[in-house]
């Protein structure tokens, strides 16, 4: 019992450090993860994609609203 | 029980669409796992991996030409504001991770010309390359992101899964039942119905309105 409430305190420290460490790790990956993403996102592959979507996208808003004008005209 | 009382489902190109590409998104799963894990063939799987691939890709871009340019029925479900702004989230995070993990697949592909080819596949780098603008990107951190973005999908498909028979068996609203096109035939006929879940804009700008709202037979 004696030696327990000795190392009482340093557990606590351990237990400090490790759930430290955890959150630190945790944090960590969260960054390495964003900055990747980010990367990805900003790359020429995907912006060009992207930009062709957009493109695609803005025809097909436009047939819709000629449809739609269309059908209000007639 | 309460009853269905209207059907307003999304025209039948996107529902094949939407059903096309839970298949597409298997395979894909089943061939990525299959190239990784497996002992058989790693080219042809690993082909077969990148053709499932495309297939959802070209389908996701389906489906948002789609919903941009016709009318997207009103959802009718009984839940509160907040689990629709959670619903219209997730649907909106499924679409960006459709798009985006097979693309992150297709810059691996594009970059391992040296051990893996897929016949047919264009090399992406070389897509719009008269057209600056974005970074190269290399292979490693393309594919750290694609396997990150396979298991978030995953856990999407799961939740999105799991609203849809909760949405069928708890709320009992036509969330799901409008998906399916025999089930929605079953229950009632409303082919020209999405008009009416519409906002007022797309009620007048779509001329089929009128017959919109048939009750159940």
């Amino acid at each position: 019992m004696e030696g327990m409430s000795e190392n009482g305190p340093v557990m606590s420290h351990m237990n400090q450090v490790s759930s430290n460490g955890i959150v630190e790790q945790l944090l960590g990956l969260a960054g390495r993860l964003s900055a990747r993403l980010l990367i990805v996102l900003t790359s020429a592959p995907v912006l060009k994609v992207l930009a062709a979507l957009v493109l695609v996208l803005a025809v097909a808003l436009l047939l819709r609203l000629l449809v739609a004008k269309r059908t209000l005209q007639s | 029980m309460p009853m269905i009382r209207h059907l307003k489902r999304p025209n039948i190109a996107s529902v094949i669409a939407h059903w096309a590409a839970a298949w597409a998104m298997i395979l894909a799963l089943y061939f990525g796992l299959s190239a990784v894990y497996g002992n058989g063939p790693h080219q042809e799987i690993f082909a077969a991996h990148a053709y499932a691939g495309l297939t959802v890709l070209g389908l996701v871009v389906i489906r948002l030409f789609l919903r941009t340019l016709l009318p997207w029925p009103k959802e009718e479900s009984e839940g509160s504001l907040t689990l629709k702004l959670i619903a219209e989230a997730m649907h909106w995070t499924l679409y960006a991770l459709m798009l985006l993990t097979p693309l992150t697949g297709w810059i691996v592909a594009s970059s391992m010309g040296c051990c893996v080819t897929v016949p047919g596949l264009a090399n992406i780098d070389r897509l719009g390359s008269g057209f600056p603008i974005g970074r190269s990107i290399s292979a490693m951190t393309a594919y750290q992101v694609h396997v990150f973005f396979v298991w978030t999908l995953l856990a999407l498909i799961s939740l999105h899964v799991t609203a849809a028979l909760f949405h069928h068996f708890i709320f009992r609203d036509t969330i799901f039942v409008r998906m399916i096109p025999v089930l929605g035939r079953r229950a009632v006929s409303v082919s020209a119905s999405c008009a009416s879940a519409n906002s007022p804009s797309d009620q007048q700008n779509d001329p089929r309105a009128d017959d919109a709202g048939m009750e159940e037979r």
